[in-house]
């Protein structure tokens, strides 16, 4: 008995040994982590209070290695929100949770356009619509939920798409007239613990 | 934190249950499971797991609370990737029980998906087991598992986590069909995303053609490492 179960452990400890291989990991040093409403800087917290009165609101903090941003989620009027502040409170851009659908025909038919010319095939799988603007003008649009000229619109859209033979999530951001901005590969998480 | 504080009182509340069934048995589950990227797409899974005993019942028995070492299983897996959320896999497992070997052959299927809050998996695999002293063993499971980070939407580095699994497998021997369920709740630790280490309990009921039903009780330990 005892011999067959060192035969197990010699085997187990000699099969890592033989197949181990160096292997380049993937690093990306982000980390994002939830934050209490006391924890949240002032202005950030006092912007989408009095906004969103009485809203269940979740914050997070997100750390990388350019920048740490705080991120107010909620839902109000059926609508989901993103909304993103920089450390001292300052507000970067607010995210709406949308569908391809909703965007306007024809800039969805360029976006189309534009993502074939990126990828094999594509599958759009969420939809945000960016507001970027003043704090003043941003206010103004979400309380009377109406977009003013001075907000600059673009739309972040997820696809699980493929580009060479395996298919991979990618966040795609487009100017509102269709055009790509950027397209950055999702690092998806290992769930071998999920698997075996 | 009141999550983990149902988690603690279920721990506390857990050997209760136990020492009442007729027909258990309880014990430790420990694993360690090493995955390597053999080639582009393809991962080698190996696993060792053993089980020990710590208190059993079988009907008209009495309980019996010594220890013992029953078993250890060694399985290697290798798995393709079909998509970003699709895997497929074959292997082979070797068990060693009651100083006889068993040969286990797997065949399996995984759909993994990142949510806005969790990850959610699901895995369908069939195996057939062949010993010398038992008829062949054919098995259908299916698992679904859950995984939610503690802190925060994502699971990151040095953050902890829950995962639930939640398993049903359909059994076929020498003619006769049985049906096990288990469930698994475990308390989980990221490392980095490469090394993980999972604490948890895990129930498991079966002999679902007999009058009275088997059930296990394990305390389960994984050991998850990538290379």
């Amino acid at each position: 008995m005892v011999r067959l179960n060192c035969f197990f452990l010699v085997a187990f400890a000699f099969l890592h040994v033989i197949s181990a291989s160096p292997c380049a990991a993937q690093q990306k040093y982000e980390r994002e982590y939830s934050i209490k409403p006391s924890a949240v800087p002032v202005k950030a917290a006092e912007f989408v209070n009095t906004i969103f009165k009485g809203a269940k609101i979740h914050w997070y903090g997100e750390e990388s290695l350019k920048s740490t941003t705080i991120e107010a989620k909620l839902k109000s009027s059926g609508k989901s929100y993103s909304i993103e502040f920089d450390e001292s409170g300052k507000i970067q851009d607010v995210e709406i949770l949308s569908s391809f659908k909703s965007i306007p025909a024809k800039t969805r038919d360029i976006m189309r356009e534009n993502l074939d010319k990126e990828f094999k095939k594509f599958k759009v799988d969420k939809t945000q619509i960016q507001w970027t603007a003043s704090e003043s003008a941003l206010k103004k649009a979400l309380l009377s939920d109406s977009v003013p000229a001075s907000i600059r619109i673009r739309y972040e859209v997820i696809v699980k798409a493929t580009k060479s033979k395996l298919s991979n999530y990618y966040e795609v951001l487009f100017e509102d007239n269709g055009t790509i901005v950027s397209i950055h590969e999702i690092v998806q998480r290992n769930s071998n613990n999920l698997i075996y | 934190m009141y999550k983990l504080r149902f988690f603690y009182l279920f721990l506390i509340f857990l050997p209760v249950k136990v020492f009442c069934q007729k027909n258990y048995i309880a014990g430790t589950l420990p694993q360690i499971n090493v995955n390597f990227g053999v080639a582009k797409n393809f991962k080698l899974n190996t696993k060792l797991e053993s089980r020990q005993i710590f208190s059993e019942r079988n009907l008209e028995e009495l309980r019996s609370n010594k220890v013992r070492y029953e078993r250890t299983d060694l399985a290697l897996v290798l798995t393709r990737k079909l998509s970003v959320n699709n895997t497929i896999g074959g292997g082979y497992l070797i068990r060693l029980e009651d100083h006889e070997l068993a040969h286990r052959f797997i065949q399996q299927f995984n759909y993994v998906r990142n949510l806005e809050m969790i990850t959610m998996a699901h895995r369908i695999v069939t195996d057939e087991t062949f010993r010398k002293s038992e008829p062949a063993s054919y098995r259908l499971r299916y698992r679904l598992g859950i995984e939610k980070a503690l802190n925060g939407r994502q699971i990151d580095p040095k953050e902890m986590y829950l995962k639930f699994n939640n398993e049903y497998l359909g059994i076929l021997s020498d003619r006769s069909a049985d049906l096990e369920i288990r469930g698994l709740f475990a308390l989980g630790y990221n490392a980095t995303d490469d090394r993980k280490i999972e604490l948890g309990v895990e129930y498991r009921v079966n002999e679902f053609n007999q009058p009275v039903r088997a059930q296990q009780f394990w305390a389960t330990l994984g050991v998850f490492l990538s290379i």
